[in-house]
């Protein structure tokens, strides 16, 4: 133990919880994703899902943004986190494909318990995919998905998400190569002598 | 590959002076020490060569993926009576060119001399293993100067710390926000702050860029070899003798031995999984305090049923991690604590055990961004009232990211017999060897000092004026980067692996020289003390081999 101790402690536990193994994949697994969302991304229009059926896209895209949503500024939505889910459950996390795929279907069902007329989660209003997902928060489905949501929001565009670096500007996160004293509001006021 | 290669490479049908596994920490440092004194040098690396200019600051690669990281199964459990579990824990190092060295943070604490002799000043300690080392501060701390000067070590003496021959190279790196605010408060609480030694560039040294702030140290290399790694630092002045050779993507499963108890070379995996024999007049060990245990088990003969230098049965035993534990606060105004190196300021005031305390243990405390990347932190380190999805999780992301800092309380690990290093007896690696089976459950008193230093970071936050802190609790470790005291270092063959040179016991012709060699787990960072011992042992059997003692 040492360094980050309270993240990676914190990180290791929940990576346990979601039976997540994509730590311990190969690292060109990654690679190919990279590559394969750097050619997406750059296509215009929009490709198709490789990976997802068109459905399983929207209800996906739906569960993101709710995770991470679009109220007060961009979100899940506009970071594109859903091309990157797509990227990755076609490469490094297609062994999480199975377990997604059978979330979505019980998720259809709890939409349809909810209100009958519907078809989808996705047809829900935003307040009634919140009470959907509170029912299934502390499963390993939710957690895989929030998962993939929150690396497309926060990880390189590279990998398909985080488009135009909308996850880091949320932060005010600069992905600078060099950074130059003062960072921040209390070394400035310590080198004004204060 | 664009990486920088040395100027020589040894015919694997030839016999070399020294082949040398491991080019981290201790390796490289080894490398260096025997080939710029003649003898021609192999050093075998599980991992590749990477160029500088390869390192990424992709969080997702380097903390996800383990780019660089060990991705070999590693089971796990807390007593030898239950049965290990791959996943159930994590050994954190790196596989390339350079180790650990080049993702290590670079906190860069020297040993007191206290470290040394604690069993002897402090008495006994019923159902532990601590013991005096068989060398003493004023012996290595030569070769802690020459890590300051050869490796690159910013900082400035701070109180209480251990006497120095020779003032730091560079002064330290400037205060962050973190530094500032943990100053401040830890004055308030009449702690001693003083500037962090790390092994990172605060000026240009020996032909190298100094720190350009980019914020990516900790378990990234670093683009500008600013980051006193050995990749950065003594391998490239080894290479320059034209004597030694660092042989990358060479994985060494066994030592071989002949007929009359002498170490002949090493067997290992080419890039290619190919068997490959590599000859040498002796053997090295770098290969980090898991690593190393594990190379020995593996190597066992019918003179060496219970591995290679094992006599004592102390191979693997007196696993050491160094405790920890975080407590995050966020503030008024934004830190952006993630730009620059991750520590600025730190204070000792709990190095020595203290009795009033009721429990054995020392430590100091940091103050740094820590592992809180946006990936990492969104994931797994928000605090425990704020919603883990949703708007006000995404408003707390906006507000928290930049104003948010850690201290992290750093502690001792007491050495224990039933902690230890072994082979799994089912789980193997991707090249079909024994896997890393890991037992290993905290001694009280380490939990109790753990805890102890959290209450001090708590204190730390509120007198800094804190908008919120928060912390997970104080559990049994499940996870290392400090990987240590397997293959201690002593004067009795009977209790130790190594004597005070770091030769072997048993085979005259086979040293160890890395974090298995220590005897106690210091105060919670290793790296400095790997290396100085390496500069100190990389002399000794240099001078060894001179004598044609080897």
């Amino acid at each position: 133990m040492s360094d980050s101790v309270s993240s990676r402690r914190t990180f290791v536990a929940a990576v346990g919880a979601l039976g997540a193994t994509w730590m311990l994949r190969d690292v060109t697994a990654v690679d190919q994703a990279l590559a394969h969302a750097a050619t997406a991304v750059s296509q215009q229009p929009t490709p198709p899902f490789a990976t997802l059926t068109a459905d399983e896209a929207l209800q996906l895209r739906a569960m993101a943004e709710a995770i991470i949503p679009s109220d007060d500024g961009p979100g899940a939505r506009e970071a594109g986190v859903i091309y990157f889910m797509d990227r990755a459950l076609g490469t490094f996390a297609a062994d999480s494909l199975p377990a997604i795929r059978k979330g979505l279907a019980d998720l259809a069902i709890r939409a349809r318990k909810l209100r009958r007329s519907v078809t989808s989660f996705e047809s829900l209003s935003p307040a009634e995919r919140n009470g959907v997902l509170h029912q299934i928060e502390k499963g390993a489905f939710f957690a895989q998905v929030r998962y993939l949501t929150i690396v497309g929001m926060f990880a390189y565009p590279s990998y398909g998400g985080n488009r135009n670096q909308v996850g880091w500007k949320l932060l005010g996160f600069e992905p600078a190569m060099t950074h130059t004293y003062p960072f921040g509001y209390y070394d400035a006021e310590a080198a004004r002598g204060r | 590959m664009s990486a920088q290669q040395g100027s020589v490479t040894f015919p694997v049908s030839s016999t070399v002076d020294f082949v040398v596994i491991g080019s981290g920490a201790a390796g490289g440092v080894m490398a260096k020490e025997l080939s710029t004194r003649g003898f021609s040098v192999v050093v075998m690396e599980q991992g590749p060569r990477m160029a500088p200019t390869q390192f990424e600051h992709d969080e997702f690669k380097y903390y996800f993926q383990n780019a660089i990281a060990n991705q070999s199964p590693v089971s796990w459990r807390q007593s030898a009576n239950e049965e290990a579990k791959v996943g159930a824990g994590t050994l954190l190092y790196a596989r390339l060119v350079g180790g650990s060295s080049v993702h290590m943070t670079a906190n860069f604490w020297r040993f007191r001399p206290i470290d040394f002799i604690e069993a002897s000043k402090l008495g006994p300690m019923a159902g532990t293993a601590l013991a005096d080392w068989p060398i003493t501060y004023a012996e290595l701390e030569p070769y802690y100067t020459k890590v300051d000067w050869e490796i690159g070590v910013s900082g400035v003496p701070g109180p209480g710390d251990a006497p120095r021959s020779r003032p730091y190279p560079m002064p330290p790196l400037p205060v962050k926000s973190s530094g500032v605010l943990f100053e401040r408060a830890a004055r308030k609480l009449g702690w001693h702050p003083t500037p962090a030694p790390l092994a990172i560039l605060s000026k240009a040294h020996n032909g190298r860029a100094p720190c350009q702030n980019c914020g990516f140290c900790m378990q990234f290399g670093c683009e500008y070899g600013a980051k006193s790694s050995s990749l950065a630092s003594v391998i490239p002045v080894a290479e320059r003798t034209g004597k030694c050779e660092v042989r990358a993507n060479s994985y060494v499963t066994r030592i071989e031995m002949d007929a009359k108890g002498r170490a002949t070379g090493v067997s290992y995996f080419d890039a290619q999984k190919r068997h490959q024999l590599q000859r040498a007049r002796a053997v090295v060990v770098c290969a980090n305090g898991a690593e190393t245990p594990r190379l020995l088990l593996n190597s066992a003969t019918n003179a060496f049923p219970n591995g290679l230098a094992n006599s004592s049965g102390m191979v693997g035993r007196h696993l050491m991690f160094n405790g920890g534990a975080g407590v995050t606060g966020v503030y008024e105004h934004p830190l952006n604590d993630y730009k620059g190196a991750q520590v600025t300021r730190l204070a000792m005031d709990w190095y020595d055990s203290d009795p009033k305390r009721g429990f054995y243990g020392g430590g100091g405390i940091d103050a740094r961004f820590d592992a809180n990347y946006p990936v990492m932190f969104a994931l797994g380190n928000l605090p425990p009232t704020v919603p883990k999805w949703g708007a006000e999780f995404k408003r707390f992301m906006a507000h928290a990211w930049t104003r948010q800092m850690t201290t992290l309380g750093h502690t001792t690990s007491l050495p224990l017999s039933t902690n230890t290093i072994t082979l799994d007896p089912t789980a193997k690696d991707a090249w079909g060897i024994p896997a890393l089976r890991v037992t290993y459950k905290d001694h009280a008193d380490d939990l109790k000092m753990t805890e102890f230093l959290q209450k001090r970071s708590n204190e730390l936050h509120e007198a800094a004026g804190a908008l919120q802190h928060w912390s997970a609790p104080v559990k049994v470790t499940n996870w290392a980067a400090h990987l240590l005291g397997t293959c201690r270092m002593g004067n009795d063959p009977s209790t130790s692996v190594i004597d005070r040179n770091h030769r072997t016991h048993d085979v005259k012709n086979l040293f160890i020289c890395d974090g298995s060699s220590f005897v106690t787990s210091g105060r919670g960072q290793p790296t400095m003390t790997i290396m100085a011992l390496a500069f100190r042992a990389g002399e000794k059997i240099a001078e060894f081999a001179k004598r044609n003692e080897i």
